[in-house]
C-alpha cells in the first residue's frame, strides 16, 4: 500500500495523463471486496472532466484535487477526456469500475440531456448520481456595441421589420441555440427570420461577435465575460434581475409587450456524477464521498479558492439537482424538432 | 501606440526584483521537453502546471508560462530535424529541409540554424507586439470566417503546387487531405463519415494522424539503414558545428526577416500559426533563384519556416494581451492563470495593465537571450540521437509517439488512428504523392468548410456580401498570384526550352 501510494505520487509529477495510466494499472491490481466500503477511498481518485483543459469544469476540478483530499484521505487527479460535447468522457466513466475511484465533474445539463436527445449517446439519465448541482448558470441575450438597440425590444423590433437579414451565432444544439429558437417560435416569427451563424465552440463566436461578425446572441452569461467590453448585455433568462447587469431585465418581462414567453432553460449546471450502481452497490462509501465533498465546500481556503476564481459551492442536495436536471431533459426534448429548421 | 510611462513603469517592474526570472529556466526547459513526445502539447503542459500558479505572483505566473510557450516554440523543432517528426503541426515546414540536413550529417548546423531562427523569429514578433499590440488585436478582430476560409485555401493550394514534382498530385493529396479533416460532426451539427463511431465525431485526431503520416512515411524509408547519418566521420555532436549553424543562419537575414514578418501576419488569424510556417517555406521557395535546392536540406528552408513558426505564436498572444481573447488552447489556459490571479482579460486589461502587458513583451524579449543559451545546451544533448542504431531509435521513436498519441487521446484511438495514417503516408510515399499536402489539408479541412458554412450563413445567400470584405477579396488575389505566377513562369521556361529543343532539331 505505502509502495503503492509513493509510486502513484511520483506519477503525479510526470502529468495527468500518465496519471490516468497509472491510475488504470493500480485498479487491475486491487481486489475489494464489500467489507472495503468502510474503508473506501484506500486509493487515488479520478476526476474525469469530459471537457477540454481550462474550461470551467476542468478549473473546478483542479481545486477539487487540491483541498478535497484532506477530507477524503485520499488524492485526486484530474482527466480530461474531452470529445462530443461531452459524450466521450461521460461514455468513459460508464465504462469503468462502478467502485467509486473514477467520478465525474461536468456541467450535468445541458451536456448529458443534449448527448442522449441530439447525439444518441448510449446512456440515460438514470444510469447517473447527481451529486449537488453546486455553480449553475444562466444565459444572457447580448449584442455587439456598435449596434444601434439599447434594449432586447427594440433588437426584436428590428428583426420583425427586417427579416432574414439580423445575424446570430450559435453552437449548435446549445441551450442558446434553443433558446433563441424558442425565443422566435414564442414571437411568431420563423427560424429564417434570422441568419443562424454555427460556430465550433463558443472561443470563434466570441472573436466573431466582437469584432462586430454579428449583430447578437443568446448564450451562457458567465462565458460573454470575455467579451464584456465589446457588447451589451440587453436580457437576462432568469426570471429576476442579476447585480451583475443591473440594466437587464429578465427576458420574459422584454417579451410581455408580445404577448409572448420562453421556457427559462437552467445553463451549465456544474456536478460531480458517478454511474449510478455505485451508490446502489457501496452506500456507505458514497455517504463518505458526499460528507468529504460538503467538508470541503464549507472549508474556508476552498471556499476562498472559489470566489478568486468566480466559481459558485452552493449545496442544493443530490434530489433538488436530479430534478433540475429531469426538468431541463423535458424542455430541450420539447424543443429538439426546432433545431432541424433552422 | 507606445506608452512610454507604462513601458517605465514595467522595466522597474521586471527588474525590481529577481524573483519572477527565477521560473525562466524550468519554464524554458518544460516547454522544451514536452515535445519530446511527439502528441504532448503546450497547452497540456500549461494546464498541469495551472496548480502553481497561486503561489506566484502574477508577474512571475506570466513569465513562467510565457518562458513555457517560448521553449515549446523551439521544442517543436527538434524531433522535426533529426527524426523527421514533426512536434506540432507548426513544425512541419522545418521537417522538408531540417531532416535532410539532418541526415546528410548537418544536424549540428541545423538545430543551430533552427535556434537562432526561433530567437530571431520570437524577438522580431515581440517587438512588433511592443509598438503595436493594440491595433493588431483591434485588426484580428477584422478577420472572420470568410477571411480565415481564404486562408485555408490559399494553404492548401500553395502546399499543392509546391511539395513534389507533379502539380496534379499535390492538389490531388491536399484536397484528399481536407476531405479526411471534413469528418465528424460539422458546425451545423451533421454528422459525416464517422460509421456510428462515437470518437470520430469530433473528427479525425489530427495530431496522432500527422505524426502516423509523417512518421511512417519516412521511418519506413530509413529500415535497413544503419544510423540516420551514413557517415561515420560526420556522426558526431559538436558544438563549434552548432554554432557554424547560428552563424550560417546570419547570411541569410532577408529570409529570416520575410519569414518572421510572414509569420506575424498569419499568426493574427486564428489557427494561422498552423499554416504560417508552410506559407513563409513556399515562398522562400518561390523567390528563391535556385527552388530546386529545396527539400534537399537547404539552410534557407529552415530558416523559413522556423522564423515564420516562432513569429506566428507570437501571434496568438496580440490577441490575448490586447483583447483578453484567446485564439489558441494556450493562450486559452493563460486567461485561466490570469483569472486565478484575479486579473480578467479583455480591453480593460490592456488599458489597466499597460506596465503589466509590456513587462511579458520584454520578459519575452529577455527570455529569447535565455532560450539562446538553455536551446544551445538542449540540442547539444539531443543531438547525441545520431549516435543511436537506427534499429534500436526507430522502435524507440513509433513507440514513443503511440505513446504520445496515447497520452492525447486516453485511449486506443490514438494509436489506431497513428496506425491507420501510418499505413496511408506509406501507400502515398510509394506512389509518389506528397505526404505534407495531405496533412496541410487535413488541418485545415475542418476549419476550411466551418468556415465556407459561415460565410454563406452570414451572406444570407447573397454574393453581394463578399464585397463587403476587402481584406479577403486582397487575400484571394494574393492566393491566386501566388500560385499561378510560378507556375506560368515554370510554363515558359519550359516553353523556351521546348523551343529552343525544336530549332535546335530543326535547324
Amino acid at each position: 500500500m505505502e509502495r503503492r501510494t509513493f509510486l502513484t505520487s511520483g506519477a503525479a509529477v510526470l502529468g495527468s495523463s500518465l496519471i490516468g495510466a497509472a491510475a488504470g494499472c493500480s485498479r487491475f491490481r486491487s481486489v475489494e471486496g464489500n467489507r472495503g466500503d468502510q474503508a473506501w477511498p484506500q486509493r487515488l481518485l479520478t476526476i474525469v472532466v469530459p471537457f477540454d483543459v481550462g474550461g470551467s469544469a476542468d478549473r473546478l476540478s483542479r481545486g477539487f484535487a487540491q483541498y478535497m483530499p484532506k477530507y477524503l484521505g485520499q488524492p485526486m487527479t484530474v482527466v480530461d477526456r474531452a470529445g462530443a460535447s461531452g459524450m466521450i468522457g461521460t461514455n468513459w466513466l460508464l465504462q469503468q469500475p462502478t467502485d467509486g475511484y473514477t467520478v465525474m465533474m461536468t456541467p450535468a445539463t445541458p451536456y448529458i440531456p443534449i448527448n442522449i436527445i441530439i447525439t444518441n449517446a448510449h446512456y440515460t439519465l438514470d444510469d447517473f448520481t447527481f451529486v449537488n448541482g453546486q455553480w449553475t448558470d444562466y444565459s444572457a441575450l447580448i449584442v455587439a456595441k456598435d449596434r444601434p438597440w439599447r434594449t432586447a425590444g427594440e433588437l426584436i423590433d428590428a428583426i420583425r421589420a427586417n427579416p432574414g437579414k439580423i445575424s446570430t451565432g450559435v453552437d449548435f444544439g446549445s441551450v442558446g441555440h434553443i433558446e433563441t429558437l424558442a425565443m422566435l417560435e414564442a414571437l411568431g416569427l420563423k427560424p429564417n427570420a434570422i441568419r443562424f451563424v454555427t460556430f465550433d465552440g463558443s472561443g470563434a463566436m466570441h472573436a466573431a461577435l466582437a469584432g462586430g461578425q454579428l449583430d447578437f446572441y443568446i448564450g451562457q452569461s458567465e462565458s460573454n465575460l470575455v467579451i464584456r467590453d465589446y457588447v451589451r448585455t440587453l436580457a437576462v433568462f432568469l426570471d429576476h434581475r442579476v447585480p451583475d447587469f443591473p440594466d437587464a431585465p429578465p427576458i420574459n418581462d422584454v417579451l410581455k409587450p408580445y404577448h409572448a414567453t420562453v421556457p427559462l432553460i437552467a445553463g451549465s449546471v456544474r456536478t460531480f456524477v458517478f454511474p449510478s450502481a455505485f451508490k446502489v452497490k457501496h452506500p456507505v462509501a458514497y455517504a463518505k464521498f458526499v460528507s468529504a465533498y460538503r467538508a470541503t465546500l464549507d472549508a474556508p481556503n476552498f471556499k476562498k479558492f472559489l470566489s478568486d476564481n468566480q466559481m459558485a459551492g452552493d449545496w442544493v442536495g443530490e434530489a433538488r439537482t436530479t430534478q433540475i436536471i429531469r426538468e431541463q431533459f423535458e424542455v430541450l426534448s420539447k424543443y429538439k424538432s426546432l433545431l432541424n429548421k433552422s | 501606440m507606445l506608452d512610454l510611462h507604462a513601458l517605465i513603469a514595467a522595466l522597474h517592474l521586471l527588474g525590481s526584483s529577481w524573483q519572477p526570472w527565477a521560473v525562466v529556466i524550468p519554464g524554458i526547459l518544460i516547454g522544451l521537453l514536452i515535445h519530446s513526445v511527439p502528441g504532448l502539447t503546450t497547452s497540456m503542459a500549461l494546464a498541469i502546471c495551472l496548480p502553481l500558479i497561486p503561489y506566484m505572483n502574477f508577474l512571475q505566473a506570466l513569465i513562467f508560462m510565457t518562458a513555457m510557450y517560448a521553449g515549446s516554440v523551439f521544442g517543436v523543432a527538434i524531433p522535426a530535424i533529426l527524426l523527421n517528426v514533426p512536434g506540432s503541426a507548426a513544425a512541419v515546414g522545418t521537417t522538408f529541409d531540417g531532416f535532410p540536413m539532418a541526415k546528410a550529417g548537418k544536424h549540428n548546423e541545423a538545430l543551430g540554424l533552427a535556434l537562432v531562427a526561433s530567437c530571431f523569429g520570437q524577438v522580431v514578433v515581440y517587438l512588433l507586439l511592443l509598438g503595436l499590440a493594440g491595433p493588431i488585436g483591434a485588426f484580428a478582430l477584422k478577420l472572420g470566417p470568410p477571411e480565415m476560409l481564404v486562408l485555408s485555401l490559399w494553404g492548401v493550394t500553395l502546399i499543392g503546387t509546391l511539395s513534389g514534382r507533379h502539380l496534379s498530385r499535390g492538389l490531388l493529396a491536399g484536397v484528399l487531405g481536407l476531405l479526411l479533416g471534413t469528418v465528424g460532426v460539422s458546425a451545423r451539427g451533421v454528422p459525416r463519415g464517422t460509421f456510428g463511431i462515437d470518437l470520430l465525431l469530433d473528427g479525425i485526431p489530427v495530431v496522432p494522424a500527422i505524426v502516423g503520416l509523417f512518421a511512417a512515411a519516412e521511418l519506413f524509408n530509413l529500415v535497413g539503414r544503419e544510423y540516420i547519418v551514413d557517415n561515420l566521420a560526420q556522426r558526431q555532436v559538436k558544438a563549434i558545428r552548432i554554432l557554424a549553424g547560428m552563424r550560417e543562419a546570419f547570411r541569410h537575414k532577408t529570409v529570416m526577416l520575410r519569414g518572421a514578418i510572414l509569420g506575424s501576419c498569419i499568426g493574427i488569424i486564428p489557427g494561422g500559426h498552423a499554416i504560417a510556417n508552410l506559407l513563409s517555406y513556399s515562398e522562400a521557395r518561390r523567390v528563391a533563384k535556385d527552388p530546386e535546392k529545396f527539400g534537399t536540406g537547404d539552410p534557407r528552408g529552415v530558416l523559413a519556416a522556423e522564423t515564420a513558426n516562432a513569429s506566428s505564436e507570437g501571434g496568438s498572444m496580440a490577441t490575448l494581451l490586447a483583447l483578453g481573447i484567446p485564439t489558441g488552447g494556450a493562450t486559452a489556459v493563460m486567461l485561466v492563470a490570469f483569472s486565478m490571479q484575479n486579473i480578467t482579460g479583455g480591453p480593460s486589461f490592456m488599458r489597466d495593465h499597460a506596465d503589466i502587458v509590456y513587462a511579458v513583451i520584454l520578459a519575452n524579449l529577455a527570455q529569447v537571450a535565455v532560450l539562446a543559451v538553455v536551446g544551445f545546451a538542449f540540442i547539444f544533448a539531443a543531438g547525441f540521437v545520431v549516435k543511436v542504431r537506427l534499429r534500436l531509435l526507430v522502435p524507440t521513436i513509433l513507440t514513443l509517439a503511440v505513446i504520445g498519441s496515447y497520452a492525447l487521446s486516453h485511449d486506443i484511438a490514438g494509436p489506431i488512428t497513428l496506425a491507420v495514417f501510418a499505413i496511408i503516408g506509406w501507400i502515398m510515399h510509394k506512389l509518389d504523392y506528397p505526404v505534407q499536402a495531405a496533412v496541410v489539408g487535413l488541418l485545415l479541412g475542418r476549419g476550411a468548410e466551418g468556415n465556407l458554412l459561415r460565410t454563406y450563413q452570414m451572406s444570407g445567400g447573397n454574393f453581394g456580401f463578399l464585397l463587403t470584405r476587402p481584406i479577403a477579396i486582397v487575400m484571394f488575389i494574393l492566393l491566386v498570384a501566388s500560385t499561378t505566377l510560378p507556375l506560368v513562369r515554370s510554363m515558359r521556361t519550359a516553353a523556351r526550352k521546348g523551343k529552343l529543343k525544336w530549332n535546335e532539331e530543326h535547324s
